[in-house]
């Protein structure tokens, strides 16, 4: 009874860091989004302090990522890149975003993160 | 994959601080936004791929992004304008203001000026495209947000820095162009 009692804290615990830590990728991700979405180099948007700041929260947010450019689209590919030290897109689609982002999402499905 | 569509807009959405001159009255939205294509490749007429040369993606990875392989990798006016003479645009001379000229297309290239250690730079930041009907009036892919139709002083400010030269290609030039784009060249 008593271990019940502690697995359910240990869950309350865990689900109320992942809330936390997606409402912060949120924040972030919209900001970003606002404030590059008129650029059109990816190196000026990489430099925005709030990509930085979702690259600094480490690769625990690699499947908020994923699942976020499978819902909402976007220029995820170099955060993915960094925090994951993997390219998954073949050259002859270089440039083709859509595809880009589907060789993205086909690498996370093969990890269980989408 | 499909991705849900943002509805088209009259105006574009963007801070004033970033571009101080643009105004309801001297732009108009001309599609949906649309994430297959950036400036360059709006103004060099590939409608699927995003151009940028992008030197730093991080670590030993390659950049994704197109860029023509016969051009240098990197995010200078030379670069530039090595990568728009693949699809047959040539750097018009100095003075030429842009105007409007029979079987010509024009396009024009902002630069914003960066400082590096002990010296400036002029990193391109954006290209628009000249319309083909009004002498006054410019295209421009914002980013993957939508198209406008605008005022060339219009997109001066913060984001895309100045006009800073013209170039031009024949509407022969771009034929052959748009054919070569079809058989896809490769890119670094």
């Amino acid at each position: 009874m008593k271990n019940a009692s502690l697995n359910a804290t240990d869950d309350s615990k865990a689900t109320k860091v992942a809330d936390r830590l997606q409402q912060e990728f949120d924040l972030l991700a919209d900001r970003w989004e606002r404030e590059t979405s008129l650029l059109s180099s990816p190196s000026r948007k990489s430099e925005h302090p709030t990509h930085q700041a979702i690259v600094a929260m480490g690769p625990v947010v690699v499947p908020l990522i994923l699942r976020r450019m499978k819902r909402r689209g976007g220029h995820w590919f170099w955060a993915l890149s960094q925090l994951t030290g993997e390219d998954p897109i073949p050259k002859t689609l270089h440039g083709q975003v859509p595809d880009m982002r589907a060789a993205w999402l086909q690498w996370g499905n093969k990890r269980g993160y989408c | 994959m499909a991705i849900a569509r943002r509805k088209r807009r009259r105006r574009l959405k963007f801070n004033p601080q970033d571009f101080p001159l643009l105004t309801s009255q001297n732009h108009t939205v001309t599609s949906d936004p649309v994430e297959e294509q950036n400036c360059i490749g709006y103004v060099v007429g590939d409608k699927i791929r995003w151009w940028w040369p992008v030197p730093d993606f991080p670590g030993p990875l390659p950049s994704p992004y197109f860029w023509p392989l016969s051009c240098p990798l990197e995010a200078t006016v030379e670069a530039f304008v090595s990568a728009l003479g693949t699809v047959g645009f040539e750097r018009c001379p100095p003075g030429d203001d842009g105007r409007l000229e029979a079987q010509i297309e024009k396009l024009a290239v902002f630069t914003a000026t960066v400082s590096e250690k002990h010296r400036t730079r002029k990193v391109p930041t954006h290209a628009a495209i000249q319309s083909p009907l009004r002498n006054d009036k410019w295209r421009s892919k914002m980013g993957a947000d939508e198209d406008i139709e605008h005022d060339l002083i219009a997109l001066s400010g913060k984001l895309y820095g100045d006009v800073d030269f013209f170039m031009k290609r024949t509407f022969a030039a771009k034929k052959v162009a748009l054919a070569q784009l079809k058989k896809r060249m490769p890119s670094h």
